[in-house]
Formats: structure tokens, sequence, C-alpha cells
């Protein structure tokens, strides 16, 4: 991983042109990091850059949109760039990048599923192993891949593909774990009627909160969602698995095409709900059809944006 | 105080069977990572001394509430008006919510003041808060995100619960602080004084492993001074993403929406949860929004928890340190830290003004 010190460097070296630049903290505690907002050395000096910096920044490119402004990516978030480039959402010039090619985050849902990781002394990290000591005095040792996100396991772009600083050397890509359809094809094989009950389970926890909405860097009509329109009113309020249900595979079919699979949607919710399952579908049947992934190349129009007449891999008639 | 209870470890499940022939009996268990409360089935194994992700808000401030169901007549009479028909529905059932933590229990303490007072009486409400007995577990286990004792409660505080369960040796010891509680709790064994002394020292225990807490009580009265200082507010809350899981999980958060959700001619009036977090919240019918951006509405959720709600309400914050807004929080923001910063920078400003006063 490149150096924080370089990372520092990098960043102070923007700073001057932008209102600010979007990075890394600690936390309140060491396995938690939370966004940074830089604006001055004092800021700077919060910067971090581990395993813990698993959130995709991007989320915020939108939301500041016609103010020139900083942002460091990993491989991963940088294809929302991209995505967020292609689409028009964001203005090029608005926009500084700074890259730094990653070799992995860590998902804390998958900790979680581990022990509770509610009261944190530190973190240490040798290698592939994590030491997380809890105020207890307990010690849990953890390999870093059996608690890294999906997206980590599958990832074939540790190194970011747009940038206008780049950070350290760029890495060699390792071979995926796993395919990031892995689970998707897992689901595949279970019937319809477990798979509603799957979901039928799984979504009676969502609260309908809609962080997995807002955390999505590709989520862009946030203000104005149909989840909460009265005018028309597409959907209820009420609190039933029937809705909630109906907004994820609202969000799904709006991202078809366009989700970069970052994966936040799922690290966002706080009930634990697999949702990205959801968009890695809708990917699968995106790359099938139109051979098409998101946010890799930015100067290509995502499928869903453009018409042809005849798709070469839809067969529309039977001759 | 009445005489202490012990309830065994291996009896609970059938205390909760007995107590689940008479009302609904809600507890904690585990779906995914998350405990979550759910109605009680003897054969579900229990996670008790956890915080649970939501808090038990929602047993006297459901998310949904449906008011009433309308109807309206297909014909008009000779003046063109059309009746309308409208049936009231009313919480009609008891419930035991066993298992909550201290935090979440006084939770419903600060939902009163707003759902029945001098003025108004939310017949709603007040159904659901006489309908509901609380039992809480003194917490032995405060998180990194906790800070109950900050705003006036601790890990055994019994504000809110009708019973309080001390976690000791082979059981609970359990002690009612309601009338509602006492009947429950009357057919336990009582317990003797070696039991009581066990309870003492594990609360006593955990009040020593806190933090000596900052001085939160000027809040209410200088935390306005700051109300215009909006690039302040913008930093505070430049890395929320306006979701709204802080409120949706609090246990003290009771902003609601009405809408009629109608197919047709009949309908129903139902109450959902709403929040200061999210777009929509303030925005008038003319499109103009008194709290336009992320940073206006953050401001609101803060000052109301520690300055307008305790101004109105005896001094108490609407916040009751139970941490689920930032470990909820997908992007870690601390309302400590919101909090302390925006008490600072207030203080400051009040130096100020005395400085150029004089
Ligand atoms: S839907 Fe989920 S995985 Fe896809 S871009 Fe949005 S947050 Fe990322
Ligand atoms: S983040 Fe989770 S709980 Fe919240 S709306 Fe999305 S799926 Fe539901
Ligand atoms: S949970 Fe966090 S990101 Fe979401 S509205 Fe609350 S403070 Fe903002
Ligand atoms: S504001 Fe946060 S800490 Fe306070 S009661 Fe609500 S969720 Fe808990």
């Amino acid at each position: 991983m490149a150096e924080l010190n370089e990372l520092r460097e990098a960043v102070a070296k923007v700073l001057p042109d932008v209102k600010h630049v979007i990075g890394w903290q600690r936390g309140y505690h060491a396995v938690r990091s939370s966004p940074l907002f830089i604006r001055n050395q004092e800021d700077l000096d919060k910067l971090i850059w581990d395993r813990t910096c698993y959130q995709n920044l991007a989320s915020y490119l939108t939301s500041t949109r016609g103010e020139r402004v900083g942002i460091i990516v990993k491989g991963c978030d940088s294809r929302s760039v991209n995505q967020l480039l292609q689409e028009q959402l964001i203005n090029r010039e608005d926009v500084v990048v700074i890259g730094v090619p990653c070799t992995g985050v860590i998902s804390l849902d998958k900790i979680r599923a581990k022990f509770p990781i509610n009261r944190v002394k530190d973190m240490q990290v040798e290698g592939d192993e994590l030491t997380i000591a809890t105020r207890d005095g307990e010690e849990h040792k953890l390999n870093r891949w059996d608690v890294a996100p999906d997206k980590c396991l599958a990832c074939k772009y540790p190194n970011p593909l747009i940038f206008d600083t780049h950070v350290g050397e760029p890495i060699e890509t390792w071979e995926p774990k796993q395919g990031l359809y892995a689970r998707d094809e897992e689901f595949d094989q279970k019937s319809l009627d477990e798979r509603f009950e799957f979901w039928r389970r799984e979504m009676s926890r969502c609260i309908r909160c809609y962080a997995c909405r807002n955390a999505c860097p590709m989520c862009v009509c946030r203000d104005h969602c149909i989840a909460e329109s009265r005018q028309p009113h597409y959907q209820s309020q009420e609190a039933d698995v029937r809705e909630k249900f109906f907004f994820q595979l609202i969000h799904a079919m709006h991202l078809a095409g366009r989700c970069t699979e970052c994966g936040e949607c799922e690290r966002a919710c706080p009930m634990d709900i697999p949702v990205l399952l959801f968009k890695t579908r809708m990917g699968k049947v995106v790359k099938d059809l139109f051979d098409y992934e998101a946010g890799v190349d930015q100067t290509a129009v995502p499928p869903l944006l453009t018409f042809q007449a005849e798709e070469s891999n839809i067969e529309e008639k039977e001759w | 105080m009445s005489q202490a209870r012990f309830l065994p470890y291996d009896a609970v499940t059938d205390w909760l069977r007995k107590i689940a022939e008479t009302m609904r009996v809600t507890a904690p268990v585990r779906e995914g990572n998350s405990v979550v409360f759910r109605d009680f089935d003897p054969e579900e194994p229990l996670v008790l001394g956890h915080q649970s992700a939501a808090s038990p808000k929602s047993v006297v401030f459901p998310q949904l509430e449906y008011l009433f169901r309308y109807k309206t007549d297909r014909t008009a009479d000779e003046n063109g008006v059309r009746q309308i028909t409208l049936e009231p529905i009313y919480p009609d059932e008891d419930v035991f919510v066993f298992g909550a933590n201290p935090c979440g229990a006084r939770g419903l303490t600060t939902l009163d003041p707003v759902f029945i007072n001098d003025e108004y009486v939310d017949p709603y409400y007040k159904a659901r808060r006489e309908r509901s007995i609380i039992a809480s577990i003194v917490c032995t286990l405060p998180g990194d995100a906790c800070f109950c004792h900050w705003v006036g409660g601790n890990p055994n505080d019994p504000v809110g619960s009708d019973l309080v369960l001390t976690p000791i040796e082979g059981g609970y010891l359990v002690r009612a602080h309601s009338e509602k509680g006492e009947k429950l709790a009357a057919g336990l064994d009582k317990a003797d004084a070696r039991e009581e002394q066990a309870a003492q020292q594990v609360e006593d225990a955990v009040l020593a492993t806190l933090d000596p807490p900052p001085d939160l009580t000027d809040c209410p009265d200088v935390m306005e001074n700051v109300f215009d200082d909006m690039e302040l507010w913008e930093q505070v809350s430049d890395k929320c993403i306006y979701c709204g899981a802080c409120t949706y999980y609090c246990p003290t958060c009771y902003c609601f929406n009405i809408t009629d959700e109608a197919s047709g001619i009949a309908g129903e009036r139902i109450r959902s949860w709403d929040s200061c977090m999210f777009p929509t919240y303030t925005r008038e019918a003319s499109g103009h929004n008194p709290r336009p951006t992320k940073a206006h509405r953050f401001r609101n959720r803060i000052l109301h928890k520690f300055s307008y709600y305790p101004k109105l309400y005896n001094r108490v914050f609407s916040c009751t340190g139970c941490g689920r807004c930032i470990r909820m929080c997908p992007t870690t923001v601390d309302i400590r830290d919101a909090v302390l910063r925006v008490k600072e920078a207030a203080t400051k400003d009040e130096s100020a003004k005395e400085v150029s006063d004089g």
C-alpha cells in the first residue's frame, strides 16, 4: 500500500485549489473509519490510509456539484467517478482525483458476524493478519481475507482507473478469490419459493431508513425520490415487506448498467440486509447482454442510456 | 422500594411463555448480524444483555400506524355532497417488552410529554403507552459509542422501565419500578440479601468503568448562539449523507408524517415515521423549504435534542446517549463530537459577546 506520508503530500498540493479534499479519518474506535473533509493542515493531520478506509467517497461528489473538490479514490471507487462522468452527473474540471492503489479493505459486517465489535481497544495489522484487542481483554486474530467485503474477493481493479495524481506504485492485480457474482450464483440454486422466503425475512428487518439509497454514489435523485413522492403517488408510506421490496427493486432497476458494484448500499445498511444481491443480479444481466461493466471506460455510453435498433446479444425475433 | 425478586436464567423462557398467554411478548433475537425485537417464540434463543439494533420505541410509536379507515359514498346527495364514513383504528393489545436496554426504555419517557400534555393528548400513543410494560436489563457492556451518563442516564437507570433486571450468578435480580411491573413480577421468588448485594456489586462495577462525562448542562442556554453560523453547521454535517438512519434508530426521535393511502374511494389515513434529515421534511406546498440543505437539517437535529426540547420539557435532553445514531450511521457521524463542537463554538461566542459588551 502507498505510504500515508506520500498521500498527505499529494493532498497538501491539491488543497490550495479546492474547497476541500475528501479522505478518511479514524472513527470512534480502531476498526471504524469515517470520511474526512480536509480544509487545512489540522484536518490533514487526521488523514489515515489503511484497511479500514472502506467507504466509497464518490457518493459525496454529486452533492458538492458546482464546487471544485478533491477526492481520494481506491481502484473500485474510481469506477464510480468514471460512471458519474459518463453520465455527466459531475464535471471533470470540478474534481481533482487522487488515486491510490488498494490491496483490499475489511468489512465491519463480516467482523461483526464473528464477534460483537463494540468495545475495541486497538487493532494491529501484520501482513494478512489482523489482531483486534477488545476492552474486555480479548484478542481476536483474523485473516483479512475472511473479513474482506465480497467486492475485494472479486476485485479486478485495485488500481485507480482515473486520477489526476497517483500516489504510490501501481500494484499487481491479484487473482480474484471468487467471482463477483459468486453469491448470486449460489442464490440462484435455491427454488423460487426459497428465494422469496429469504427476501421476505430479510426485508422484514428493513426500516426504510434509506441508508442504502443515500450511500449509493449513483443514486442521484435523493431529494426527489419516488419513495417519498406524493404526486405522483408511486409508493405508499406503509412499512410492510411489499413496499420495502418494491423500493429495492426500483433501486436495482434504476441502477442496471449504472451500478459500479461498490457495495456501499449493503455496507451502509444498519440492518445487515444483503441488498447488493439485487444489484449484482442486474450487473450480471447487463454484462451478459451488453458486455458492459459500469464505470470502467470513461468514454463508453452506458447501455441503458443509449439505443440500438438491434442489440447484438438480444434475440428479439425468432428467425 | 418493593421487595426484589429473583428470576433464574433457566426459568426465563417459562416465565415469558406464561406471560405470553395473556399478552403479546416481544424480546430480542438475532437475525442476520442484527439483534431485533420479535414476538416471543420459546424455540428461538433470546439475545439478552446486548443493545438491539432498533430501540423498543416502536412499541409505543410504531413506524406505521393506521389512524382510521375511510370510505366515500359513490353517489352524492342532492347538494352534491358525498358522505364519508370514518372508522378509527385503536391499539387493542397489551405488550410486554422484555430485555430492553435502560437507554431504550428511558427514551420512552422523552416521548411522553410530546404526545401527552396539558393541551393535547394523542389517543393512539396514550393507549399504547398504557398498555405496554417494559423490562430492561442493566447494561454491563457499555459500547464505544455509548454515552448515557453524559445525558442524565446510566447503565442501571430505571427511568422508563417497569422492571429492571440485574444479571447476577444464576439469574436476574428483578426490581419493580411501577405497579404494572410489581404485578408482573409478583409470581417470582423473593430475592435474598445476598442476591441483592450481588446485584449492587454488578451495578457499581459498571458505573466504575465509565469515564467522567463532560458538562453539558448549559447546552440549552448557549447552543442557539450559533444558530446562524452556517459555516459551523456545514462543517459538523459535512460527512452526513442525510439518510435518516440516525433518527429511525433513535429511541427519542418522534417526528411523523400523516398521509392518506387511498385505493379508489376508500383508504386509510396512516401515521409513519418522518425524519428531520430528509429533504422533504419541511418542504412546504409552495415548494419553499426553510431547511433547504443538510446543514440546516442537521442543525435542527442537534438543537432539537440539546436545546429546544430541554427548554420545553424540564431541561431533560431528548437523547439518552444510546449511541445508536453513531453506530448505525453509514458514515460514522458522531453526535458527541457535534454537540461538543457546537457547544464550544457557542460558548466562545458567548465570551466574545461578554468582552465586547464590557
Ligand atoms: S447500488 Fe450499491 S453497489 Fe451499486 S453503485 Fe449503488 S451503492 Fe454501489
Ligand atoms: S439501509 Fe437497510 S434498513 Fe435502511 S432502507 Fe435500506 S435496506 Fe432498509
Ligand atoms: S445516519 Fe448518519 S448519514 Fe444518515 S442522516 Fe444520520 S447522521 Fe446523516
Ligand atoms: S440521539 Fe443518538 S445517542 Fe441520542 S438517543 Fe438518539 S440515537 Fe441514541
